[in-house]
């Protein structure tokens, strides 16, 4: 092997491993072409190579499976109880969901088509944002602090569309016309509730009561 | 690896059926000794078990399984009281059915004699692996016995893929003068 040999030596066992690039590959074959030393190392690296790979693999114990099964099952048993915990918390969490979209829907629904009966504003008043409720109320337009509020919705970029319409009872939820209390206790209608249009609106609420709403919305706030 | 992810417990198992035994023979080279190369080898899957609900793939598993084992493997070398011999490395049965033994020549198809010197040959083998440096001893093993590719043993041992080549071309210079009888 000649000095200039040197730089070939890590190449020719990345060349036995298939790990060279083509033109490194054929700057090694062509050196391999004229160098005799470096044919004969690269045939002990070959032959090193056979020997290594000639070394069997170590037999795994007759009870290495149980073993790992018996450290592997702790573990097994904490996931599955974690699983079965959160099956456990699933349903009272999926209720939880549900009342919260009730109330959701219930404000989007009253945006959307808005009541024309007191009694119904009243339950959907209590059930929506600020700014629903404003555009409700400038709807009737029975007063110049209505008209105000539906101008100032109007200049807000409020669409028509979402200015109230006439619907009826049977739009709501269920649940929400027959126990309209069950959600009065919410802080978004306790807040909604010491807006200052909830007056009038409770107002209309006592000249035409709704189930045993009139009742309860008289003790909030 | 994606299926356990999900929650398929016996894709666990398949992976651990799978690479089992790799694992054990790649931590054998580091430990020398069967009882604690499976111990370690359980370790790491006990590893992957616990890592299976955080794991991304961002590299493919087997390199990603290898890291894990090289890093306990290192660890396990590298603990002061843990100083093991790893020349020789130490035998735990003569039973050549459940050790490694040089393939050839094969010691069921020839004369006793021919069957001692594979052992003996074999043994001489370990010996010298188990003398290289660990970094050495790790990226030789990765790619020449588990057949990792240079690329796959660098992202194991998260280092270049030009420092592998340098790694596993000094340890197969020192297994070629220590075994230059064999040769």
């Amino acid at each position: 092997m000649i000095a200039a040999c040197d730089d070939f030596a890590a190449d020719l066992v990345a060349y036995l491993d298939d790990e060279l690039g083509d033109a490194d590959r054929g700057r090694v074959e062509a050196h391999l072409g004229t160098c005799l030393a470096c044919r004969r190392e690269l045939e002990q690296f070959r032959r090193l190579r056979a020997l290594i790979d000639g070394v069997r693999p170590l037999a795994l114990s007759a009870d290495f499976d149980e073993r790992m099964r018996q450290r592997l099952d702790p573990l097994a048993t904490h996931a599955t109880r974690r699983r079965s915990r959160a099956v456990l918390w699933a349903a009272p969490a999926l209720a939880a969901a549900a009342a919260l979209a009730l109330v959701w829907y219930s404000s989007i629904a009253h945006v959307d088509t808005a009541p024309t009966t007191p009694a119904r504003q009243s339950v959907a008043a209590a059930a929506r944002p600020r700014d629903a409720k404003d555009q409700a109320v400038a709807a009737r337009g029975d007063n110049d602090k209505e008209q105000a509020v539906a101008s100032r919705a109007g200049e807000e970029g409020a669409p028509p569309g979402s200015v109230a319409s006439a619907d009826d009872v049977a739009d709501y939820p269920p649940e929400l016309v027959e126990h309209p209390e069950l959600f009065l206790h919410l802080p978004v209608v306790r807040r909604l509730n010491r807006l200052e249009h909830f007056e009038e609106v409770r107002q209309h609420q006592d000249e035409e009561p709704l189930g045993q709403l009139a009742p309860r919305t008289a003790e909030v706030g | 690896m994606l299926r356990f992810r999900a929650g398929d417990e016996q894709a666990f198992r398949e992976l651990f059926e799978k690479h089992a035994r790799a694992i054990v023979n790649f931590a054998y080279n580091f430990v020398g000794s069967r009882p604690r190369a499976e111990e370690l080898a359980q370790d790491v899957f006990l590893q992957v078990y616990r890592a299976g609900a955080r794991y991304e793939p961002n590299a493919k598993f087997t390199t990603w399984l290898y890291r894990i084992a090289t890093n306990a493997c290192l660890n396990e070398v590298r603990r002061p009281e843990r100083r093991y011999r790893t020349r020789p490395l130490e035998r735990d049965t003569d039973d050549p059915g459940e050790r490694g033994e040089i393939a050839f020549p094969d010691p069921d198809a020839i004369s006793g004699e021919t069957a001692l010197a594979g052992r003996e040959l074999e043994a001489r083998i370990r010996d010298v692996l188990g003398a290289l440096p660990e970094n050495q001893r790790a990226a030789l093993v990765l790619s020449r016995i588990d057949g990792l590719s240079y690329r796959d043993v660098a992202d194991a041992l998260e280092c270049s893929e030009s420092a592998v080549k340098s790694l596993v071309f000094r340890a197969t210079a020192t297994l070629r003068r220590e075994l230059e009888e064999f040769l």
